[in-house]
């Protein structure tokens, strides 16, 4: 609980005086417009006024505004009447809530007024002349800096408002401030103020730190500096780390780092002040496991999920989304929660070059897994390979990489070679396949949505397509069919040549559109050495080339419509397409079989 | 000529007039709010910096509405004394012509000169 204090006679005469002034100038308005209006009927009509005033002053209202929040204010002084030395105190809650109006200037002024204000606050706590009253205002203060660091996200300048309230800061500052909401935490009546103070310290800090890698670093060294970490991690800086702004990174990683550094003794429990409830971890993340906390804490905060997996090297990343090894000892229910987290750092939210990054390293994660579902439970393998939808979704069927816009402006690419290997073994397995599922057909949607294969279609758009196709069919079902229909659909709909991947599907469909002729040779067109090469380099799932891709294709449909499979069209498919098969059992099978 | 206007100098002086003393109003409003909120002391606390913050602010608000004020009595002003520029300009656009109008001789003298 904030509290204020106030005499409310003083507030009473402000009030009364400053009302009655802007009432009469409010009075005024309507015979100054009368006049002008008078004038300007008066004037020649080349001479009519040009500018015209908002005479109804429209500003009035505000400073009418906030004098009237005065009055309201004294009623409530007034009410609570007077306490000990004639001090009149109330709740902050019970006074009449505010708008924030800030323009730079002003929000500049009073970053710099709070920083004088926990200035002085420091130096009283550091001369130990604080008192019962400290606390509030501590709270007080942390709970104004929030309000303008939110006011200055608003506007775009939420990290530059937050680096002026920290730049004087010193890492001693905040222990001091951590040990008085600790100490309040453990008060009957002081773990809600207390909680409110942590939130909005790690929102300030957090921000404030945002784009200072270094000092954060020295800032979490200085705060851990003789800590005995056979207690478990410092509780409060833990929290700290994990009430972060949303939108921030840099301190809770350095936070998650330094806890999940190998110590002796027994890891990651955080040993409770309050032994009564679990302490404020307990109470605010149910969990006292210090890494649960965090990883809890970046379900909601992607841009920290992001970094804590892309900060993970494959052994990092296999114990920490892998089975749990016997001397990882951690909650049951962390691992959910970290599936969670994987979700999370990629979340729409994030930047695309961002969400990019970490899909992309964790389908390399997946490639290194020396035995994928040795390693990882169902549900992991299922979120790994909903994970490939963003590398989906940006492929460039044209160019047969993953487009997206760079940082720094323009586009950058990205090999898919990684996605399409990961696709192949996520795909071999059942969970793995499931997740491909939902992710290519959340996938597919994005690519017809984008337009991206709205344009000249070349070999390398057909073998996305074919490679697209080729995950489709390591899928259990195949719900996404539909949705590559769409693409081919809009690929056909662009009105352009033909390309040998509609011919072969128009001619193997229920009305054959092109002359069998023209097949043939466009599959021999389509076959080359490189491409014979690549199947052969390649295993059979990860590097299937468009012309073995095709050459299947066509066996498999000509299955079902045996009276298309002329003469003609089986001894070119055999010309073109067996060489295309590397795999010697599958080559002699289509041969047995179609010849 | 016809085109010298009438100068609205009743219009105009009414309106200036007016003008002034909502600027007066205003001029007193701010500086009686800035010598009251100084004297509020006793009140402390996140409201009152909160408050603070949106009171300069409303200030700032009153001191736009004088410059705008301003802005408006200057063009008045501005206005009469354009169609008092106009007027004269008329005036001596008269007296020029008067001079130009050629002068008629007498007959006689010019029968005796040629």
């Amino acid at each position: 609980m904030t509290v204020s204090s106030a005499d409310p006679a003083e507030l009473r005469m402000y009030a009364g005086r400053s009302t009655g002034l802007l009432a009469d100038v409010a009075e005024a308005t309507p015979a100054v417009a009368s006049a002008v209006a008078a004038l300007q009927t008066a004037l020649p009509d080349a001479f009519k006024l040009t500018s015209t005033v908002d005479l109804t002053l429209p500003a009035l209202g505000r400073a009418r505004g906030v004098d009237v929040q005065v009055s309201v204010t004294a009623d409530v002084f007034e009410q609570a009447g007077r306490g000990e030395g004639g001090v009149v105190t109330v709740d902050d809650a019970a006074l009449p809530p505010l708008t924030p109006i800030f323009d730079q200037v002003t929000l500049d002024a009073l970053t710099a007024r709070l920083t004088d204000e926990l200035t002085t606050l420091r130096e009283r706590l550091a001369s130990g002349s604080a008192d019962e009253t400290t606390l509030a205002e501590l709270v007080g203060l942390l709970d104004m800096a929030r309000i303008l660091t939110d006011r200055g996200e608003v506007e775009g300048r939420g990290v530059e408002v937050a680096e002026g309230l920290v730049e004087h800061m010193g890492a001693g500052d905040v222990r001091v401030m951590l040990d008085m909401l600790e100490a309040a935490a453990l008060e009957d009546d002081g773990l809600a103020m207390a909680t409110g103070g942590f939130e909005d310290l790690a929102i300030v800090v957090s921000r404030g730190l945002e784009a200072q890698p270094a000092r954060t670093e020295r800032w979490v060294d200085s705060l851990t500096e003789g800590h005995d970490w056979f207690d478990g991690p410092p509780e409060g800086l833990v929290a700290l780390a994990a009430l972060g702004a949303p939108t921030t990174r840099t301190f809770g990683l350095a936070v998650w780092d330094e806890i999940n550094q190998p110590r002796p003794g027994p890891p990651s429990l955080v040993t409770p002040r309050d032994a009564r409830d679990g302490g404020l971890l307990d109470t605010m993340f149910d969990t006292t496991h210090a890494p649960q906390v965090v990883v809890r804490a970046a379900i909601d905060r992607p841009a920290l999920a992001n970094g804590i997996v892309l900060g993970a090297d494959i052994d990092e990343f296999e114990e920490l989304f892998g089975e749990p090894y016997y001397d990882v000892p951690r909650p049951r229910s962390m691992a959910g929660d970290l599936d969670a987290l994987l979700v999370s750092s990629i979340d729409p939210s994030l930047p695309l070059n961002v969400r990019l990054s970490a899909a992309s390293h964790a389908m390399t994660m997946v490639n290194e897994a020396s035995d994928l579902a040795g390693t990882y439970r169902d549900e992991t393998l299922t979120t790994l390979g909903t994970m490939t939808r963003p590398l989906l979704s940006n492929l460039d069927p044209n160019v047969g990489t993953i487009v997206f816009e760079a940082p720094a402006g323009g586009d950058a690419t990205e090999s898919a070679d990684p996605l399409w290997d990961a696709a192949a073994r996520l795909g071999n397995t059942d969970p793995g396949a499931a997740g491909l599922r939902t992710g290519l057909s959340g996938a597919l949607d994005d690519l017809v949505a984008s337009g991206r294969t709205d344009s000249a279609s070349e070999p390398i758009k057909l073998e996305t397509l074919g490679r697209l196709r080729r995950v489709r069919e390591q899928m259990v079902t195949s719900v996404a069919g539909g949705r590559l229909d769409a693409i081919e659909a809009d690929v056909e709909s662009g009105g352009r040549t033909r390309d040998l991947d509609t011919t072969i599907l128009d001619a193997l469909g229920a009305t054959p559109a092109e002359p069998v002729t023209v097949l043939v040779e466009t599959v021999q067109n389509y076959r080359g050495d490189n491409a014979v090469e690549v199947v052969e380099g390649g295993s059979i799932l990860g590097h299937q080339s468009e012309a073995a891709m095709t050459y299947r294709l066509v066996l498999a449909n000509l299955a079902a419509r045996p009276d298309l499979a002329t003469p003609e069209l089986m001894q070119g498919l055999t010309q073109a397409g067996i060489e295309g098969l590397a795999d010697d059992d599958r080559r002699s099978a289509a041969i047995d079989r179609y010849l | 000529m016809t085109d010298q206007l009438p100068v609205p100098e009743r219009e105009a002086s009414t309106a200036v007039s007016h003008i002034d003393g909502a600027i007066d109003l205003l001029e007193t409003a701010i500086g009686t709010r800035a010598t009251h909120a100084a004297d509020l002391t006793s009140w402390s606390g996140v409201k009152r910096l909160a408050w603070d913050e949106q009171w300069a602010y409303s200030q700032g608000d009153l001191a736009v509405a004088i410059d705008d004020l301003q802005t408006a009595r200057a063009e008045v002003t501005r206005r009469v004394d354009e169609i008092r520029d106009h007027n004269a300009e008329v005036r001596r656009a008269e007296a020029a012509a008067e001079l130009a109008v050629p002068w008629v001789l007498p007959t006689g003298l010019g029968s005796a000169r040629s």
